[in-house]
């Protein structure tokens, strides 16, 4: 266990010195703080563009960290050879992964969370004379996780690949869970109705994160909403990780 | 490798597997709730179909399929993306670009399903341009009932996801009391529409006020005039100075209740009588022949008559209902083969003259509006059979609704065609028509409308049931009369009911209160 903490405060420590990182966060909270300057473009629905931009620049910004973590996250290892001084040391291959992982996520997290703070804030200031809505607390709180999920495909594909593919297959993977259930409606050949269906059992299903429309719609947020598609990441996460033990186990240096 | 470690990583990846199946079940279990609690992002309408979003989409130009659209779809930045496609759209429309602007608009409606105004805007573009413009430019056409429909589906589907916007029930409900002529449908979204209605956005405050009186409206073009009655009562609950609502409750006890109530009793000859004396003195009437088409059909068992007022009510009129009426009536007759064009172009004019210039002229709406015919030589007037320099007289009578006039008292003012022509303060009121100038003219209209204030009151006299030109001979050559209209019904004074159809007056129902 200490291995994996070592592992992940490891990251973490080198996530911090991360420059590129820093500018994005900063970029994000400006962006989001500024949210508000561009509600006049909805006249009549200046909280749905609250929600809807804020809530999905928490999204991207989290993916777009996630994304310059995850390339750097084993494959840099491998470059240069530092790989070989911590697996020598007695640490093994799934402590190394799950450290990675914990580390990477552990700082995407943190900056989900430092962006939906900032979020509700201007959310609240706005529409501070309706009151604490627990509802859009409810539609933040689930973003973390998403990204949570989505370091884990970032980490998946790291134990096999180039800083360029890992990027390529994460968002890749990204797009089509966003577009999963969109597939699931096309009509088309049984073949092509079949391979969508595979396609929709592997990938993991990231609109299940959206919780926009019932904000939207003035409808109540139902706590399963939020739960559930905790569970179904965490869930993900160990599948995908233990996917990633078996690949990286095998994989010769 | 040994076998025991191959055969540990085999069961490894089938009890990773066996998890896939069951993360899948309990996703479709989480979407499943999503859907029953409407939380799910919805991807219809124009996900499917063989005018789905793919067709749409190939329709439009490439340039359109920005990167950022298709980051919004795939980001969840549908809501902005949908922004940009609503504004893309708002440029071809500018340009007039409509089947460009059509498939913005289901793009921009499939981004965001809860977009209002894009479906508002769908709806009537659909019901309104596309049905004006693109039969034209079609082959084989296609008929503009088609686009109507479409706008109506549209607006429905709207309503779908965004069942509590009264800003699409009203478009949808003035789309079919409008475009679709169906007052059942339109009764039902006004209804709806006046359930929904948010004051905040409504910058006119008045969104019940103008759909009670659309209620009333719809319920007088579907002869339907106790409904009518009461939505009119409703208006003056709202707002007791509510002109249209005074006005369309005097018309309605006074012109048809009367003949209602007797059909009502049974005694159908006076029922007939009372609203012939209407179609008489109002030969603009829109609603008497409808009624005396019921009446016919259904209390005299007579479907030559009533078909013969339906045709009327349908050539002068263009409603919709009527033709419809017609055409069942010739279908049980067996007279599909006489069917004919019903609008005369002529009548349609003179209801867009007067739309358009009279009523703009005054739109507190008093006056009498008189169609004139030069002959076809250009010369002579061949009807309604008026002499240059014959003179026009018209009696005072008691003030019925107390509209306030700008006239001094006692004062008549006669126009033709927009211009004063006459101005007489002294009972009998008279004015000479200066017709010659219009002789050997192009025009074949002439426009008369008189405005007048009783002595006393100061104010309009805004009903001109008694005011009967004296220069109106009556008709003696036989001429189509309305069904069932008895010859001995025919008074001096009156056009004959084959006559020259005037346009509604201003206190004439429908859309005219």
């Amino acid at each position: 266990m200490s291995a994996i903490k070592a592992m992940a405060l490891a990251s973490i420590r080198e996530a911090t010195r991360m420059r590129a990182l820093h500018i994005v966060l900063v970029f994000a909270v400006v962006a989001i703080a500024a949210v508000r300057v561009f509600e006049a473009y909805s006249p009549g629905e200046e909280a749905k563009f609250i929600i809807d931009t804020g809530i999905n620049l928490i999204r991207l910004f989290g993916l777009l960290s996630g994304l310059m973590l995850g390339a750097m996250l084993i494959p840099t290892e491998i470059e240069r050879k530092t790989i070989h001084v911590i697996l020598s040391k007695p640490v093994t291959r799934g402590q190394f992964l799950v450290g990675k992982f914990l580390g990477a996520s552990a700082v995407v997290v943190g900056s989900a969370l430092v962006m939906g703070a900032v979020f509700l804030a201007v959310y609240f200031h706005r529409f501070h004379a309706s009151g604490f809505n627990v509802d859009v607390l409810k539609a933040t709180l689930v973003v973390p996780f998403e990204l949570m999920l989505f370091m884990a495909i970032v980490t998946f594909a790291s134990t096999f690949s180039s800083q360029i593919f890992v990027i390529i297959f994460a968002v890749s993977a990204w797009i089509l869970g966003h577009v999963n259930d969109f597939l699931g409606i096309l009509k088309g050949s049984a073949l092509t109705t079949g391979i969508l269906h595979v396609v929709g059992a592997i990938i993991p299903h990231f609109d299940m994160f959206d919780l926009t429309r019932p904000l939207m719609m003035g409808d109540p947020v139902a706590t399963e909403l939020v739960w559930k598609p905790i569970v179904y990441a965490l869930g993900w996460v160990a599948v995908i990780l233990s996917f990633g033990y078996l690949v990286f186990n095998e994989r010769e240096f | 490798m040994g076998f025991k470690k191959r055969a540990q990583r085999w069961l490894a990846g089938v009890l990773l597997l066996g998890c896939l199946v069951g993360l899948q079940s309990f996703h479709d279990h989480i979407s499943r709730r999503r859907g029953d609690l409407r939380a799910a992002q919805p991807w219809e309408p124009y996900a499917t179909g063989p005018e789905g979003i793919k067709t749409e989409a190939l329709k439009l130009p490439i340039e359109e399929l920005t990167g950022l659209v298709f980051g919004g779809l795939i980001a969840g930045f549908r809501h902005q993306a949908a922004n940009i496609t609503y504004w893309r759209m708002q440029r071809y429309w500018e340009d007039g670009h409509w089947p460009r602007v059509l498939g913005m608009l289901k793009l921009t409606c499939f981004l965001d399903p809860h977009f209002q105004a894009a479906w508002s805007m769908l709806g009537w573009h659909q019901a309104y341009n596309l049905s004006a413009e693109m039969d034209k430019q079609t082959f084989p056409p296609i008929p503009p009932e088609r686009y109507v429909s479409d706008g109506m589906k549209s607006y429905e589907r709207g309503l779908d996801y965004n069942p509590g916007s009264y800003m699409l029930y009203e478009d949808a409900a003035w789309t079919a009391f409008d475009k679709a002529g169906d007052m059942r449908i339109a009764t039902e979204f006004l209804e709806k529409a006046l359930l929904t209605w948010d004051p905040e956005p409504d910058v006119t405050k008045k969104g019940p006020l103008v759909y009670t009186r659309m209620l009333g409206h719809a319920g007088e073009k579907a002869l339907d005039m106790e409904a009518a009655l009461e939505a009119y009562q409703r208006v003056l609950r709202m707002d007791p100075d509510d002109s249209v609502g005074i006005g369309a409750t005097f018309t309605i006890r006074e012109r048809y209740l009367p003949a209602i109530r007797a059909a009502e009793r049974g005694d159908i000859d006076r029922a007939i009588r009372l609203l012939t004396e209407v179609q008489w003195r109002r030969p603009g009437d829109p609603f008497v022949p409808g009624l005396l088409a019921r009446i016919y059909e259904k209390a005299k068992k007579d479907k030559g008559a009533a078909l013969a007022a339906w045709e009327r009510s349908g050539r002068e009129w263009r409603q919709k209902v009527a033709r419809a009426e017609a055409y069942r009536l010739m279908a049980e007759l067996g007279r599909l083969d006489d069917l004919g064009p019903l609008v005369a172009d002529s009548q349609v004019d003179v209801r867009k003259l007067y739309e358009y210039v009279v009523w703009q002229m005054n739109p507190g709406g008093m006056g009498v509006l008189i169609n004139i015919r030069l002959g076809p030589d250009g010369k002579t007037i061949s009807d309604p059979r008026v002499e240059d320099g014959q003179v026009v007289r018209i009696d005072p009578s008691p003030d019925p609704m107390g509209r306030v006039a700008s006239l001094p008292p006692g004062t008549a003012r006669w126009f033709l065609n927009g211009v004063l022509i006459a101005e007489d303060n002294t009972s009998p009121y008279t004015c000479t028509l200066p017709l010659e100038p219009y002789r050997g003219s192009e025009m074949d209209k002439l426009l008369l409308k008189v405005d007048f204030v009783p002595d006393g009151g100061g104010r309009v006299l805004w009903d001109v049931v008694d005011l009967v030109p004296s220069w109106v001979k009556p008709k003696t050559e036989g001429r189509p009369g309305g069904p069932g209209m008895p010859q001995k019904m025919q008074m001096p004074g009156m056009p004959g009911p084959g006559g020259p159809a005037a346009p509604p007056s201003p206190s004439g129902g429908g859309q005219s209160h």
